[in-house]
């Protein structure tokens, strides 16, 4: 059955009849290769050449003399800059100044002007009418500044009363430059002088006085260098040394190089990422090639990873043109220090900059891929575009106000917590965790909207035309499926992460409601997005409600197990988190909470066991080990233990993979509470949820885990609802210190009793379980 | 080789679904040619995609050399190679990037690849473009390499989709030529097309498609049999005869 006898056999390629085929891109390498195609063909168009190359090397020039318009801009139109500079005594005064007269005498020699002689006998202090009156230095060249030199004891009227040192002076910002001077003796017995300067980090003017001053202290020393190396006409002062004292904001408000950072990683990865997005996916469909590469045996998720890898490549790539192309400008305009502060544009800088960049590529082509992946055309695509492009720039906006802080609910805030995360990491103010969540939260939403474009991409309404016309409607399956599928759950967990914080941030902030208002509204917002959102999975996949939440009668012994698990593990709990935290936090939880359990105490102990225990159960317990850990493992559960024998298709991730998955994000959402982070939170729910994850596998059923929940949660509940009567027995306190050990061997005897329920039982369903979930 | 079973598909839409294929079944043996035959509109191409996997069906079963398309999508992908009514090519690959590439993405090894791609070349005759890029060749010389893409993995059934659409005189006898080499390789091959004087020609079996419902299905003699027609051009005109009168009535 071969056009190819002469070149191969059917063992070299072939594909034997009834037996599967080798398993095509099965490994990374080729799925590189796959990416490599998609490479190839995007940077082999001469479109993508011209957002690559011919956009950076047009825009920052422009931008360059644009910018230096705007820096000369801040000095008034047709008057040179006046620097008031303030010296600690008058010896300093005449030091500063015999060095500022040879430094613009050098000056002026090397450009060989005229005026040489002139200028430096204009700057002589003999020639000065008084010390301490005012003195400018003569126009040199048109840029030359006005110079008023002071010293502390003959200071004008108008900067008396403003401090009395030369720190306090520059800080008032009616003085540019401070100035004191001390003289040391070198190894050799000569002496050097010693300039300290004082300016101020926040005002430009100050800035730009120590800039000039700087240059020509440089100037002189580097005279003194080369007169010494060639013992021509040795100078007879050795060089001055300067030290630099700075006050004010690190930063300038104006040109804050974080600030604008992040607008400015916006538009290059938009810039290098719209284009290749389009087409290799709306493009794709045009071209008439989407047919053929959907059907290959390729799964549609690793056709998007491939098409991913491209565009966030093209994106970098791109970024990193931009780069170069602003480092060369920058420099070569002198614009460096005027934008970037003092240390001007670094290597380092750069480096920082084209990893932050990296990040945000990573984050926009997914969204980018999810978004043209509902378009039909390159131009429904660029339609489709255009909001997005306009609505990512808006947090770019944010980071130029100083007011908006990486905390709370901007922690998970889609693209706004990466960019106040650059902001903070190049203001040097960034926190450990808050990096950890929001590119944990940027993670999941990559990961979200890459399986939403692997859910569209090829799909019949794409590839025909076809379909239940827009909206919600085109994504809905037109076939019913058993569970949900692994996109969809990863879709789920975008949509909720971001809602749930917002949401649950909303209602804790309603401090003029009630108690018992609040508590409902929270446990409308659980059931509404914990419940809501899978049955909105469920719809449009066609799913059966049942199979997918795994809601089915279990096992008993699965039952007995929660039952043994709810009473027994919140001891243990408590003292994982006792572990975990210092005494310092306990407090702060106290004062933070104090208000909140104190309204608690006064609230209906059943409208909080409702509340606060069985609705958070029911919904979490639903959502975390019906839902997600459907869609993850791929099962669907029958009933009674019993689990459908998983198709090839349907095969996904083994138990644990699922049920520590499923137990991390389980942990992850607990530490968000009413939108703060609640790290402590993280290690006990992780592993309240390992328990409820293997009662889920071994159970087949999201039942036990239901009842297990709820007994857990009313534990701690009626704990601390009774705290003052148990304080009153002898179980001792409950804050900043241990359970007794009664309680703990209690729990212990109880938990070990679950376990040995569980594992060792010979329930003919279970072993049924076992062999169908292998 | 292929066995199509009461196979239905639905499009949901306002109102009432859209019926585009309706309880269609027939069969295709190794070696042998099946063209599917109808007016536009007709349920070929969505047939061909579920053949394909691209789409589910909504009931019925299709089962290509013994895997069923519902449950081992990709095991039948494998086994089939699609030659569709665009060419489908990458306009900044060459016909060798090309073929590399979806001998890779079927999992044919490099060196095996290589070799195959020689072969195509002389037998379709594209060696002389064979490293240009696709963007640049004509419509023929396009059509050429994407006949060759699809053979690129061997597969034992061929699904063509109006190959010769927008083909000149040159181009159909190529495409002729093409389906005979497939025959003569023992491979099972669904052609549709709405060029029924064509279709004639080359097929060994037809399927009558209309309004998504199998019509007539059987041998040129078998066809002849059953209608009291000739030729299929004449079998359509009564087929689409009867159709407009029960409209009108």
């Amino acid at each position: 059955m071969s056009i190819f006898g002469r070149v191969d056999s059917e063992s070299a390629g072939s594909i034997p009849a009834g037996k599967r085929g080798a398993r095509p891109l099965s490994n990374l390498g080729r799925w590189w290769r796959l990416a490599q195609k998609e490479l190839r063909e995007t940077l082999r168009d001469r479109r993508t050449m011209v957002t690559l190359i011919l956009m950076p090397l047009l825009t920052y020039p422009l931008l360059g003399s644009v910018l230096q318009k705007l820096v000369i801009a801040e000095a008034p139109i047709g008057v040179n800059p006046e620097y008031r500079i303030v010296c600690e005594d008058e010896v300093a005064l005449g030091s500063l100044q015999s060095v500022l007269n040879n430094s613009q005498a050098l000056i002026a020699s090397k450009k060989g002007l005229l005026a040489t002689k002139q200028a430096a006998d204009a700057l002589r202090p003999e020639n000065n009418k008084e010390v301490g009156q005012q003195e400018s230095l003569p126009d040199v060249e048109q840029t030359e500044p006005l110079l008023e030199f002071y010293s502390l004891q003959t200071l004008p009227a108008e900067l008396q009363g403003h401090g009395d040192t030369l720190e306090e002076l520059v800080t008032s910002q009616l003085v540019e430059l401070g100035c004191r001077r001390s003289t040391v003796t070198t190894a050799t017995g000569a002496t050097k002088q010693v300039f300290q300067l004082v300016y101020h980090q926040n005002s430009g003017l100050s800035q730009d006085a120590y800039f000039w001053v700087d240059e020509r202290f440089r100037l002189m020393n580097e005279e003194f260098g080369r007169r010494l190396a060639s013992q021509q006409n040795p100078p007879a002062e050795l060089p001055a040394e300067q030290q630099v004292v700075t006050v004010g904001e690190a930063q300038r408000a104006a040109y804050s190089l974080s600030a604008l950072v992040p607008m400015m990683l916006i538009l290059m990865t938009v810039t290098g990422a719209v284009y290749p997005a389009i087409d290799l996916t709306a493009g794709e469909r045009e071209r008439g090639t989407l047919e053929t590469l959907v059907a290959a045996p390729l799964p549609r998720l690793g056709i998007l990873l491939a098409k991913y890898i491209a565009v966030v490549a093209v994106s970098v790539l791109t970024g990193a043109v931009n780069l170069l192309a602003m480092f060369v400008t920058v420099l070569a305009t002198g614009a460096d220090r005027a934008l970037f502060g003092e240390q001007g544009i670094t290597l380092s800088v750069m480096l920082l900059m084209l990893v932050m960049q990296t990040i945000f590529a990573s984050f926009f082509a997914s969204v980018l891929l999810a978004v043209t992946s509902f378009a039909r055309s390159f131009k429904e695509a660029q339609a489709y575009l255009i909001p997005v492009m306009l609505v990512a720039l808006t947090p770019g906006i944010a980071s130029l106000m100083p007011g908006f802080k990486l905390e709370g609910v901007w922690l998970v805030v889609p693209l706004l917590n990466l960019v106040l995360l650059t902001r903070d990491v190049f203001a040097g103010e960034w926190s450990l965790p808050a990096i950890v969540v929001a590119l944990g939260t940027s993670v999941v939403y990559t990961l979200g909207s890459l399986s939403l474009a692997s859910r569209i991409f090829g799909t019949d309404a794409i590839l025909t035309g076809t379909g239940e016309g827009s909206g919600l409607g085109q994504l809905r399956r037109s076939n019913p499926q058993p569970g949900p599928r692994l996109v969809a759950g990863w879709i789920s967990l975008a949509l909720l992460l971001p809602t749930f914080v917002v949401l649950s941030g909303l209602a804790g902030r309603w401090e003029t409601a009630s108690m018992e208002a609040r508590l409902t509204l929270s446990s409308i917002i659980t059931v509404g997005l914990f419940v809501g959102v899978p049955l909105v999975g469920i719809w449009l996949e066609r799913a059966q409600v049942g199979a997918s939440l795994a809601m089915h009668w279990p096992v008993v012994s699965g039952l007995v197990a929660a039952i043994l698990f709810g009473v027994s593990l919140w001891p243990f709990a408590f003292e994982l988190e006792q572990f975990t935290l210092p005494a310092e936090r306990v407090e702060a939880l106290i004062k933070m909470f104090g208000s909140f359990k104190l309204q608690l105490q006064e609230t209906s102990l059943w409208v909080k066991l409702l509340a606060l225990a069985v609705v958070p159960a029911i919904c979490e317990e639903l959502y975390f080990r019906g839902y997600l850990f459907t869609a993850f493992r791929g099962d669907t559960p029958t009933g009674l233990g019993e689990v459908a024998p998983l198709e090839k298709a349907n095969r996904r991730w083994g138990p644990v993979p699922t049920i520590v998955a499923t137990a991390v994000l389980f942990g992850a959402f607990h530490v968000l509470v009413r939108g703060s982070l609640f790290w402590e939170r993280f290690l006990p729910s992780t592993g309240l949820g390992l328990v409820l994850g293997t009662l889920r596998a071994r159970s087949g059923s999201v039942i036990p885990g239901i009842v297990m929940h709820v007994l857990h949660n009313s534990s701690v509940l009626l704990l601390a609802h009774f705290e003052k009567q148990i304080l009153g027995t002898s179980f001792g306190q409950i804050h900043g210190e241990h359970l007794p050990w009664p309680i703990l061997v209690g729990a212990g005897v109880l938990a070990c009793g679950g376990v040995l329920w569980l594992v060792g039982t010979n329930d003919q369903r279970f072993a049924r379980l076992k062999s169908g979930s292998a | 080789m292929i066995s199509v079973n009461e196979v239905v598909k639905r499009f949901p839409a306002k109102g009432e679904d859209v019926i585009a294929v309706n309880r269609v079944s027939f069969s295709v043996a190794a070696g042998e040619v099946f063209a599917l035959l109808g007016p536009n509109g007709a349920g070929k191409t969505t047939t061909l995609r579920m053949l394909l996997g691209l789409l589910e069906p909504t009931s019925g079963e299709i089962v290509v050399d013994g895997w069923s398309v519902s449950r081992d999508p990709e095991e039948v992908k494998r086994r089939i190679g699609l030659v569709s009514a665009s060419t489908g090519l990458y306009q900044w690959l060459s016909p060798r990037e090309t073929l590399s590439f979806f001998a890779d993405v079927y999992g044919v090894p490099p060196d095996v690849a290589a070799g195959r791609i020689e072969v195509l070349a002389k037998l379709l005759d594209f060696g002389r473009f064979i490293d240009r890029r696709c963007g640049n060749l004509s419509t023929g010389q396009k059509q050429r390499v994407s006949l060759a893409r699809a053979l690129i993995h061997d597969p034992p059934l061929m699904l063509l989709d109006e190959p010769t659409r927008g083909l000149d005189v040159v181009g159909t006898q190529v495409i002729f030529e093409y389906l005979g080499e497939l025959k003569r390789s023992g491979k099972a091959v669904i052609i549709s097309t709405h060029r029924l004087d064509e279709a004639e020609r080359f097929a060994d079996r037809f399927g009558l498609l209309h309004l998504g419902e199998l019509k007539y299905l059987g041998t040129m003699p078998e066809l002849r049999q059953k209608t009291g027609c000739q030729s299929l051009v004449e079998m359509f005109s009564q087929l689409l005869g009867r159709s407009l009168m029960k409209v009108e009535a």
